[in-house]
């Protein structure tokens, strides 16, 4: 082959090259979306990097494990199932629910019971899941409200807890947000650069996005179609984001509507005036907690906890007035107009 | 002449390669935006988005009714207790996602224009 000859066909192959090569690492830098269900809800991955399937499944069982084993006291051989037979006992536990019970109890305190993870035997009464919901006998629920109180899950040190006999717990107001931080330890360790992480309506943020752009949350419209929002979180910091409704479960009565986040002082859903309350902060147990104790006790008193913490608060009201913490202002805009920002 | 014939035959093969290669990335995105349905983890229908449809979903314990409309799909009907499915909001984005825990159901756009948004809390 003549000189030229090489010359053009060298030109052809380095332009073949750079075109494949442009293809291939657009593609590389798109996310990975993956959908799957555990803990009773949906679960949703978006992940940049590498070994993202492998990741993926990684993460999946331990969000089966976490249910199964420690968090759920549906399932019989679970540390909460155990720690519910075991009422009026000394219990050993691990030492990571330990430090998740102490974590919660810490809320439980500051919000003044309003978060309350005893509050089971009134959850049950009310069934929301069930087949037929229905306005629990008032008697039944008084009976039942005597058998809740914080202090009767007593943390007593070196791993061992006590709950009082007649006492039962569920950590379901908690749980999504705890999935989160234990997803949010493996991607860190992981080879993945970025992620985000839904569980249920609580999301990790981890990383960057391959482009370095920030990150877009949205936040549930309270009185549209579950997916769409009313305003967007843009962020390019690690967070966690959980969101307290009165949309998620419920069942109507006469035009009333009774949801699933039940008022530990009255047994009765909590009628704050609120419809949703989100809290962003660094960790996903204090995201949910929060947005659950907020939820219940309303703008005020709520507001002031958020502040007490330092989170980040998005609260919204049944007129679809929305109140948002100082350190918000820049970085939470309002999509759907119908909402408010109130000063 | 001969001498630059096989010039003319390596540069044209090398050539055609380079554009069979571009073709074949491309082919990806000229499928266009697919929903697929899953039921208990296995892929059982697939439909291009564009196309108007009602397709019934057999899944565990139940039927859902899946809708096809103006580019975007949507579980119109469902014999399920929650209906929580029926709730969702219409899906044309890619990654997302409509699903029946109930019937073990999951609804997702694959190939789709990218969804701006990372994730929904609710």
């Amino acid at each position: 082959m003549n000189k030229k000859g090489v010359w053009i066909a060298a030109l052809v192959i380095v332009a073949a090259i750079i075109i494949s090569a442009a293809i291939f690492t657009n593609e590389k830098s798109k996310p990975y979306d993956y959908t799957d269900t555990a803990m009773a809800t949906v679960v949703k991955f978006r992940l940049y990097g590498k070994n993202k399937k492998q990741i993926t499944a990684k993460m999946m069982k331990q969000l089966k494990d976490l249910e199964k084993d420690t968090l759920s006291y549906r399932q019989p051989n679970s540390e909460v199932a155990k720690i519910n037979k075991n009422a009026g006992n000394c219990v050993e536990i691990s030492h990571e629910l330990y430090l998740w019970l102490e974590q919660i109890f810490e809320v439980e305190k500051k919000s003044r019971g309003s978060l309350d993870i005893t509050i089971l035997p009134v959850a049950r009464l009310w069934n929301i899941e069930g087949e037929n919901p229905k306005i629990p006998n008032n008697r039944q629920l008084q009976n039942a409200l005597e058998k809740v109180d914080y202090d009767s899950l007593k943390l007593q040190g070196n791993n061992r807890v006590k709950l009082e006999k007649g006492s039962s717990m569920d950590i379901g107001a908690v749980g999504k947000g705890i999935a989160c931080d234990v997803l949010y330890r493996t991607m860190k360790e992981s080879s993945l650069t970025g992620g985000t992480v839904c569980v249920g309506g609580s999301i990790c943020v981890f990383g960057k996005k391959t482009d370095d752009t920030f990150w877009n949350l949205g936040i549930q419209d309270p009185r549209a179609n579950t997916g769409e929002i009313f305003g967007i979180y843009k962020t390019k910091t690690p967070c966690f984001i959980s969101t307290s409704g009165d949309y998620e479960k419920y069942f109507e009565k006469k035009g009333k509507r009774y949801h699933h986040i039940v008022d530990p002082q009255t047994g009765y859903p909590a009628d704050s005036g609120l419809i949703s309350v989100t809290i962003i902060c660094d960790s996903g147990l204090l995201s949910d907690a929060l947005s659950t104790a907020c939820f219940i006790m309303g703008l005020q008193d709520g507001m002031e906890l958020a502040q007490q913490y330092g989170v980040k608060a998005i609260f919204v009201d049944r007129k679809k007035n929305v109140y948002v913490t100082e350190n918000l202002k820049s970085s939470f805009t309002i999509q759907n107009k119908e909402y408010k920002l109130k000063e | 002449m001969k001498k630059y014939k096989y010039d003319i035959v390596l540069i044209l093969g090398i050539f055609v390669v380079a554009v069979a290669l571009f073709l074949v990335m491309q082919n990806g995105k000229k499928k266009g935006a697919m929903v697929i349905v899953m039921v208990d983890g296995k892929e059982k229908a697939e439909f291009p988005l564009k196309e108007d449809l009602e397709y019934t979903i057999h899944g565990v314990g139940g039927e859902n009714i899946l809708q096809l409309e103006n580019g975007k799909a949507s579980i119109i009907t469902s014999d399920c207790k929650n209906q929580i499915c029926v709730r969702q909001k219409a899906i044309c984005m890619q990654g997302e996602t409509i699903t029946c825990l109930p019937h073990k159901v999951i609804v997702e756009v694959v190939s789709g224009k990218e969804n701006e948004l990372d994730g929904v809390s609710k």
